[in-house]
């Protein structure tokens, strides 16, 4: 009752002219950077994040917040049409999405990516609403110990997730750590690698470093290809999936949402694994799993809605712990800060406006999705056609300007470029951006509880294993860390096991 | 030697040594006590380690590839090319204001992109009005003004 009168409270916030304003210029550009390959959800909410210092904090988060899920809706219809992801949630959609396109249904692709996307995206934010609560409660528990181990679980999932080198995805999280110590100590005010630069005294700035590295260092790499697009040349006619595809659809729906929901409340999760997982389940499920790959509709609304009810599930430990679990909510957690509120336990009870006002946005957003969906697909379509040789100098341009405006400063100007070529050069030499990020966000988070902790247990480390919540969740770190190493162990020792028969033969 | 990874795990190592020295100076107190060096000098600590053993994956296996192979058959040319003029950009803008240094910015990389000038130069011209439009006017982002008040 407690919960519905909150939301009900909420929604007076959300349906505020302005704020509706603010959903529906967030989901609308969301969808845009969903559609466009290249700039991703993080990018984007980078470039964005200094305009909305001219905000309220709840419309600068509603917007954020529209342009986050909105992308995962906008990424399908790249996938579909041109099979090229347009963000990394929606690769897995490529698989049937666009082999169902190729056989003149690009309609029914499109209608179930969207529907699947609103059914899963509404589920997960009831989710939200339900748990948000006694997660909140539970986490008022916490202290430097069980923080400090909390994130560290939260860094041991990024590395464990990375697509490449889990030794350097390691390396990256610890250059994050370092980058975020630059600045004034919190507790001595001693300055920490400033080199004597004021600018640098305040730190380095998320902003400047997001859009460095995934917007600049994303473009930088494009400009080295070139690839064409080749949009399917079909009609898209009849958007509405026939009944025969829900039939088929109905439990990849379902367990899409229930994958993508409990995997984004996991750190390192979140709506690409979620997606990716989904996809394999179903398949697995499937009594003709041979169809998969060649335009199956349940290919396409396992991940759609498994990425979108991840994308709501997500903002759970956002919220309710202040740990956010990926790198485009690591973002927003920024922008909270730059706002002056902390996430996390007390949110809910210090700021309900800006808690209900943004789940009940979420709900008026994920409406405004399928509505923009359906109908302006035309349009998304007109926009992949505008050549690259136009847009990468506007994204550069929007990164230019986002980048100055957040302190009319040259120099957050200068960082963002160092970055842009730190993340080009990422690329060439095979490291993350988003483990560096994770780590940059937690790092401040990381350094005062650790110090906290070690000074009220007067430098014993025992007390992280004798509180109960930092127990388990070190626990679940280690158990982490162990069952990623020893598949690799064991490859060492069966190698060594054949290379000793081979000697005794 | 030339391998990617090798270079790299150098790269890292030296950025390590670097934080190591500079953890030393600023402090790093004992574990019932730390100082502002703390996590610098173990962040640190952990970062040559994982560095050697890039570089010694790198010498021992033969891992990574060779440097020339990342830049081979790819236009890092035109990469090179809009660092520079990024760069340029940053270095004008406080003396130029946004107005003129957007406009020859864009030029710039239109032409890169192989537009033709007089569509670059109208793209560019375009872009320059409705960018100040929605950033100075509709947004109220300050942007930095040239020699003629823009």
């Amino acid at each position: 009752m407690e919960t519905l009168q909150s939301l009900w409270y909420g929604f007076s916030i959300a349906l505020q002219p302005e704020n509706l304003f603010f959903c529906f210029v967030g989901s609308v550009l969301g969808t845009l950077v969903g559609v466009l390959p290249g700039i991703g959800p993080v990018g984007a909410i980078a470039i964005l994040l200094p305009i909305t210092f001219k905000l309220s904090t709840t419309g600068a988060i509603i917007m954020l917040a529209g342009l986050y899920y909105g992308a995962m809706y906008g990424g399908s219809t790249t996938s579909i049409l041109v099979n090229i992801p347009g963000e990394a949630a929606a690769v897995v959609t490529c698989m049937d999405g666009y082999q169902m396109a190729l056989k003149g249904r690009a309609g029914p692709a499109l209608g179930m990516a969207a529907f699947g996307s609103f059914i899963a995206g509404t589920l997960g934010i009831v989710g939200l609403m339900l748990f948000a609560r006694p997660l909140s409660q539970f986490a008022l528990k916490f202290g430097p110990h069980e923080y400090f181990s909390l994130i560290i679980l939260g860094l041991t999932f990024v590395t464990y997730l990375s697509h490449g080198s889990m030794v350097k995805a390691v390396m990256m999280c610890f250059f994050g750590l370092m980058l975020s110590n630059v600045g004034l100590d919190p507790i001595t005010s001693s300055p920490r690698i400033t080199f004597g630069i004021l600018e640098l005294f305040d730190g380095i700035g998320i902003a400047p470093v997001a859009m460095g590295l995934f917007g600049v260092g994303e473009v930088l790499v494009n400009l080295e290809k070139t690839i064409s697009t080749q949009i399917v040349k079909t009609k898209i006619r009849n958007l509405f999936p026939s009944k025969l595809d829900w039939f088929q659809s109905r439990w990849a729906l379902v367990r899409g949402t229930l994958i993508g929901f409990f995997l984004g409340i996991l750190p390192g999760g979140g709506p690409v694994l979620a997606s990716f997982l989904s996809y394999g389940v179903e398949k697995r499920f499937s009594k003709e799993p041979e169809k998969f790959g060649t335009g199956a509709i349940e290919g396409v609304a396992a991940p759609e809605s498994a990425n979108n009810a991840a994308a709501s599930s997500s903002f759970i430990p956002l919220l309710t712990l202040g740990i956010p679990p990926n790198v485009s909510l690591s973002i927003l957690f920024g922008a909270f800060l730059i706002h002056g509120i902390t996430p996390g336990p007390f949110l809910l009870k210090d700021h309900p406006d800006v808690f209900w006002g943004v789940l009940s946005s979420m709900y008026v957003g994920n409406v405004m999705l399928l509505v923009l969906n359906l109908p302006l697909i035309p349009m998304w379509v007109q926009v992949l056609k505008v050549p690259d040789r136009f847009l990468y100098p506007l994204i550069l341009l929007f990164c230019l300007i986002g980048a100055y405006s957040m302190n009319n400063s040259v120099f957050d100007v200068y960082i963002m470029i160092i970055f842009g070529i730190i993340g080009y050069l990422f690329r060439k030499f095979q490291y993350e951006g988003a483990p560096l990020v994770l780590a940059f966000v937690l790092g401040p988070l990381l350094d005062l509880n650790l110090r906290q902790a070690l000074l009220v247990s007067e430098g014993s480390f025992l007390d992280f294993f004798t509180r109960p919540i930092s127990a388990v969740t070190l626990g679940l770190a280690l158990l982490l860390l162990l069952t990623s190493v020893f598949p690799f162990v064991m490859k060492r020792v069966q190698k060594y096991r054949e290379a000793t028969e081979d000697e005794q033969v | 030697m030339n391998r990617h990874d090798f270079v790299s795990g150098l790269f890292w190592l030296a950025i390590a040594i670097f934080v190591f020295a500079k953890a030393l100076e600023l402090g790093v107190g004992a574990f019932s006590n730390p100082a502002a060096g703390f996590v610098l000098f173990w962040s640190s600590i952990f970062l040559g380690v994982l560095s050697i053993i890039v570089i010694a994956k790198s010498v021992v296996k033969g891992q990574g590839k060779h440097l020339v192979e990342l830049w081979t058959g790819i236009q890092w040319g035109n990469v090179l090319i809009a660092v520079i003029i990024l760069i340029l950009y940053s270095l004008v803008l406080p003396r130029l204001g946004f107005v003129f240094t957007v406009f020859g910015f864009l030029l710039a990389l239109f032409m890169l992109g192989g537009i033709r000038l007089w569509v670059a130069a109208t793209s560019a011209i375009i872009t320059v009005a409705a960018s100040y439009l929605l950033f100075h006017t509709a947004l109220q982002v300050q942007l930095p003004r040239g020699p003629f008040g823009w």
